[in-house]
C-alpha cells in the first residue's frame, strides 16, 4: 500500500543543476574509453606502411648504370619538389586553426580546492603586508610587487586550465576580472616607484590592497560555499537588499534624470558606480557563499541572473565613459536590474 | 519513452513505434533528472549530490559504446553503474556492510508509525533522509529516486527483492518517525 510519505517521495521534484549535463557530457568525451576500432585504425596503418611495395631492382642484386642512376636522381629531386610544393599550398590555402585542448569540467569539491590552494598563496600573501612606497624603500616594495605578480598570474592561469562548475561559472568570471585588475594596479605601483612618484605608487598601492579584499571575498565564498537554510538564506538576501538601498551613491546614481552618468553629470558618477559595483558584487558573492534551499532555488537563481545583469551593466558604464549613448543604454539597463533585484529579494523575503 | 527490454528509446507517441540507438542526449535527457534525484537522496548534501550526479552521468556516457542490449536492460546497466559511483563516493555502504546493516535491520525495533499526513515539506523531507543511515538512504534513493522496483534496488545491491523491500520498510518507517518528530513534537 502506497502512504502519504511514499507519494511524496515519488512525486518528489529536483530541477538538474544548469550545465550539469553538459559538464558530464564534455567530460566524458575529454576522455573516452578506446574503441577497439580506433585502435584497429592504427594497427593499418603501420600494416599499410610496411606493406608498401617495394622496388626488387633497389636490393642491389642489380646494380643500375650511372645514366640510369642520374635520371633516377633527377626523378627523386623533382618529385620531393612537387611534393614540398603541395604540402605548402595546402597549408597556405587551408590554414588548419590550431588544436584547442578540451578543458577539463571540475567538480565543485576540486574546484573549492584549487581556489583554496590558490588563495593560500596569493591574497593571503599579498606583499607580505609590507610595502613602504616611499624611498629607499619604494624599491623593495616594487619587488614585492612583482613577485605578487608573478604569484597572481599562476592564480589566472591554474583558472584558465580548467572549467568551473556551473554553479561558480558568475563568480569565476568575477575573479578572473579582479585577478586582472589587481595586476595591473600593482603595475602602477612598481612603474610609480621607478620614477620616484611615491603619491602615484600609494593610490596605486591603495587600489590593489582594496581589489586584493575584493579577490579574498571571492575566494571566500567560493571556498565556503554551502547550502544554507531556507531562514539563512532568507537572512542573506534581506541583507544585501537592505545594504544596497541604504547605500547613498548607489541610489544617486540610479535616481539620475533622464539617466545616469551621462557627459555632463561629471566625475562623481565614477565614484556612484564603484559603490553600486561593491554593493553588488559583495551581494553576489553572499548568494554564492551561502546559495539557496531547494525550496528557494528557482527565486534565488532569478536573484542571482537579475543581480549579474546589474553587474554588467555597471561594467559596462565602467569602461564607456564619456560615451553618452552606451551610458544612456547601459544605465537603463542598470536601473531595470537593480528594480528587479529588489522585487526578487522582497519575494524571497516574504516567501521564504 | 523506454523499452527496457531492448534498452532502445522508443518514440511512441503517435501510436507509430520506432527504435533508436540509445545516443548520449537521449541518456540524459532520459535519465538526468531521475540520476540527480537518486544523487539528492543519497547524498548528504547538495554539493555532493552535484558532483554525484554529474559523475554518474559520466561514467554512463563513457561506458555508452560498451552496452550491449542483448546482455539485459539498460536501467540494470545504467543503474549499477550508478551505484557504483554512489559508492566510491561514500554514499552507499560497501556490500559487505550492507550485509551487517541488513543483519541489524532484522532485530530492530518497528518504530511506532504517526501521520504525516499533508504536512511535508521538500526540504525537511531531504533533510531527515539525509539523516538516515547510508543503507537506508541507498535504498530510499534508488527506490523513489531513481524509481526502480524491489527487484531492481535489489539487483543494484547486490542482496534479494525480499531483502529490498525489507529494507525500503524499514527505511521508510525510520524516515516517518524522525518527519512524525517533526510534525507532532512532544
Amino acid at each position: 500500500m502506497t502512504d502519504s510519505l511514499e507519494r511524496f517521495l515519488e512525486d518528489l521534484r529536483f530541477d538538474v543543476p544548469t550545465g550539469l549535463v553538459d559538464r558530464a557530457k564534455a567530460a566524458a568525451v575529454k576522455a573516452p574509453v578506446r574503441e577497439p576500432s580506433e585502435l584497429g585504425q592504427t594497427s593499418r596503418g603501420l600494416d599499410m606502411t610496411r606493406q608498401l611495395p617495394r622496388n626488387p631492382r633497389a636490393d642491389g642484386d642489380w646494380p643500375m648504370g650511372r645514366r640510369t642512376e642520374l635520371l633516377a636522381g633527377i626523378a627523386a629531386v623533382v618529385l620531393a619538389l612537387i611534393v614540398i610544393g603541395t604540402f605548402a599550398y595546402i597549408r597556405a590555402v587551408a590554414t588548419p586553426k590550431p588544436a584547442v585542448p578540451a578543458l577539463p569540467n571540475l567538480t565543485i569539491k576540486q574546484y573549492q580546492t584549487l581556489i583554496a590552494s590558490d588563495q593560500g598563496t596569493t591574497t593571503n600573501n599579498f606583499l607580505n603586508d609590507q610595502c613602504d612606497v616611499n624611498p629607499p624603500e619604494s624599491a623593495a616594495c616594487a619587488d614585492e610587487a612583482a613577485a605578487a605578480i608573478v604569484r597572481l598570474q599562476q592564480y589566472l592561469s591554474d583558472l584558465g586550465q580548467s572549467r568551473p562548475p556551473a554553479r561558480f561559472a558568475a563568480i569565476d568570471g568575477r575573479l578572473r576580472h579582479h585577478l586582472g585588475l589587481v595586476m595591473a594596479d600593482l603595475r602602477a605601483v612598481i612603474a610609480a616607484s621607478k620614477t620616484g612618484d611615491a603619491s602615484g605608487a600609494a593610490t596605486a598601492l591603495t587600489a590593489a590592497v582594496n581589489e586584493r579584499d575584493t579577490l579574498s571575498r571571492e575566494s571566500s565564498a567560493i571556498i565556503f560555499s554551502s547550502q544554507e537554510t531556507p531562514l539563512g538564506y532568507v537572512g542573506i538576501v534581506s541583507t544585501g537588499s537592505s545594504n544596497l538601498l541604504a547605500c547613498d551613491l548607489c541610489q544617486k546614481l540610479v535616481s539620475q534624470t533622464p539617466v545616469p552618468c551621462q557627459s555632463t553629470q561629471g566625475p562623481g558618477c565614477a565614484d556612484g558606480v564603484a559603490a553600486t559595483t561593491l554593493q553588488v558584487e559583495t551581494f553576489l558573492d553572499s548568494l554564492v557563499r551561502g546559495f539557496a534551499p531547494d525550496s528557494l532555488a528557482a527565486k534565488g537563481q532569478r536573484l542571482q541572473t537579475d543581480l549579474e545583469a546589474a553587474d554588467g551593466a555597471l561594467d559596462a558604464m565602467s569602461s564607456g565613459s564619456g560615451n553618452d549613448q552606451i551610458m544612456r543604454r547601459t544605465g537603463l539597463e542598470l536601473r531595470q536590474a537593480l528594480s528587479l533585484v529588489i522585487r526578487d529579494a522582497t519575494d524571497i523575503s516574504r516567501g521564504g | 519513452m523506454e523499452n527496457a527490454s531492448t534498452g532502445l528509446l522508443v518514440d511512441d507517441r503517435d501510436g507509430i513505434a520506432r527504435t533508436a540507438p540509445l545516443t548520449a542526449d537521449a541518456l540524459c535527457q532520459t535519465y538526468a533528472g531521475r540520476v540527480f534525484k537518486f544523487a539528492q537522496l543519497v547524498s548528504t548534501d547538495s554539493t555532493d549530490a552535484e558532483d554525484l550526479a554529474q559523475d554518474a552521468l559520466e561514467r554512463a556516457l563513457r561506458g555508452l559504446n560498451s552496452f550491449n542490449p542483448a546482455r539485459g536492460e539498460i536501467e540494470g546497466w545504467l543503474w549499477r553503474i550508478v551505484v557504483n559511483a554512489g559508492r566510491d563516493a561514500g554514499r552507499i555502504a560497501s556490500r559487505q556492510r550492507l550485509v551487517v546493516e541488513l543483519l541489524a535491520d532484522r532485530w530492530a525495533v518497528d518504530e511506532k508509525i504517526l501521520d504525516v499526513g499533508d504536512q511535508l515539506r521538500t526540504s525537511e523531507v531531504l533533510a531527515a533522509v539525509r539523516e538516515l543511515s547510508s543503507r537506508h538512504r541507498a535504498v530510499i534513493a534508488l527506490r523513489y529516486g531513481g524509481d526502480l522496483s524491489y527487484r531492481q534496488v535489489g539487483q543494484a545491491l547486490g542482496i534479494s527483492e525480499a531483502a529490498a523491500l525489507m529494507a525500503t520498510r524499514r527505511a521508510l518507517a525510520n524516515l516517518r518517525a524522525r518527519l512524525s518528530h517533526e510534525v507532532h513534537p512532544q
